[in-house]
């Protein structure tokens, strides 16, 4: 039985490592491919994290962890790349690339979400999100989230020009590309939408990402998620 | 069908991508220099191969593909079965392989680079050094490596006992942490990553990288 360790977050405004949910949550949209998987929550606001058991398995103290038998494996997008090769004969048609070229570009958008967008842009930008309306109950700095922004802009209007001439990411097909970045567009829909909806492609993209049945099935697993 | 690499020897990302070539004893590639000093990576024709003006770059007959971590991954997969097996031998090698990896573009990168940016770069091009970056990123930095030491004490390499990519990934911003920003004391205060470091740093592979580094 593969257990996924993931946060529970009761959204105690005295608990600021609760900011750990910015993680991309790709995992749970790799039910793509698993379905026979258990969520574990791990309680952050409690510290569990910290504790010398959870320690032992991800000493950077990070959340999400995947367990099977004795096996462990944090950091999400290698997670997701073990479980897409491990179950490469389920889940979806050429989720990473038919060809050792097409993987190749798969690849190359992975690492674009990842340092393009997630880590220069995305992260910090949500993180202030959340401080703001949710630890800290009040107003988003316009001065933190202003350059962020601008690069998230710069970012999208990239991704706009290359889907003027594929369908997804990587090419034709849904792959790993695309579902490691949908739930942070999830996330910006919540705050500033117009970063996605003044964009014709990006629109379009995202409607697609988000209507996939497995996409879904995380957003009800997350149901009490506070929206705005 | 050759190979381009499209960057520069001295330049970090490149780097990552001429020691992996090397490890796999691949000989047929040629370097496009790209000369960041001359702004060559934000001109018009540069930026038709990488949307984000950034180096490097390989391309592999029709086709182009940009980020570091990309292009090796491509490589070791293009020339398994030769050279170093930088993804383990099992599918649990080439997850841990992974997963140290992403640690490194993750939990290690960011301060790093930052640090060097500051301690390294900045003074070549002639700009002033922020010491504020230098104090904030160095603790984030040694945190991190407390984890490595603690780790490498049970582990010969990061993913196991084999010399992977994950390793490799580290080479060029901690050679230039070490020996160039004058941060050895980060390495050399921890046993382990002391000794780690000892080995992946002194691969012939990385050395013939630095030697084509200094050309």
């Amino acid at each position: 039985m593969i257990r996924i360790l993931e946060p529970y977050i009761p959204l105690c405004p005295e608990h600021p490592e609760q900011v750990y949910l910015v993680c991309p949550p790709a995992l749970r949209t790799w039910a793509e491919q698993v379905e026979d998987f258990e969520l574990v929550k791990v309680d952050l606001a409690a510290g569990e994290q910290l504790k010398p058991e959870f320690l032992a398995i991800n000493p950077f103290a990070e959340i999400p962890v995947l367990e099977w038998g004795d096996f462990h494996l944090y950091e999400s997008r290698a997670i997701a790349r073990y479980i897409a090769e491990k179950f490469k004969e389920q889940g979806p048609e050429n989720f990473l690339g038919k060809t050792l070229e097409e993987r190749a570009v798969v690849y190359q958008w992975i690492e674009s979400e990842s340092h393009q967008f997630n880590d220069s842009a995305f992260s910090p930008w949500v993180m202030e999100y959340y401080l703001a309306y949710y630890e800290e109950k009040r107003p988003v700095r316009e001065e933190v989230i202003a350059p962020l922004r601008a690069r998230l802009e710069k970012f999208f209007d990239r991704v706009e020009a290359r889907l003027s001439k594929s369908k997804f990411l990587a090419g034709e097909y849904y792959t790993m590309a695309d579902m490691n970045i949908a739930p942070s567009l999830w996330h910006i829909m919540n705050f500033e939408p117009e970063l996605i909806t003044s964009r014709k492609h990006v629109k379009a993209w995202y409607e697609i990402l988000t209507s996939r049945p497995t996409f879904k099935k995380m957003l009800e697993a997350d149901a009490g998620w506070p929206l705005l | 069908m050759t190979l381009i690499v499209h960057g520069a020897p001295y330049s970090t990302c490149t780097q990552r991508i001429l020691a992996t070539l090397v490890e796999l004893n691949v000989e047929d590639y040629k370097i496009e220099f790209v000369d960041l000093r001359k702004g060559v990576h934000k001109s018009p024709d540069f930026l038709k191969l990488q949307p984000f003006g950034q180096i490097p770059v390989l391309q592999d007959g029709d086709i182009t593909i940009f980020e570091s971590r990309a292009i090796v991954r491509y490589l070791c997969e293009k020339f398994a079965g030769q050279g170093t097996p930088l993804l383990g031998k099992t599918v649990k090698d080439k997850a841990l392989v992974s997963q140290w990896l992403e640690v490194e573009s993750q939990n290690y990168n960011p301060a790093a680079s930052l640090i060097v940016r500051e301690k390294v770069f900045a003074p070549r091009m002639g700009a002033p050094s922020d010491e504020s970056v230098v104090a904030a990123q160095t603790p984030k930095l040694e945190k991190t490596l407390d984890v490595y030491e603690a780790h490498l004490a049970k582990s010969k390499f990061l993913a196991g006992d084999f010399f992977s990519l994950a390793d490799l990934s580290h080479l060029p911003y901690t050679n230039l942490l070490v020996n160039a920003a004058g941060k050895s004391d980060l390495i050399s205060s921890r046993p382990h990553v002391s000794a780690w470091w000892n080995a992946i740093s002194q691969r012939p592979a990385f050395q013939k990288v630095l030697a084509m580094a200094k050309q």
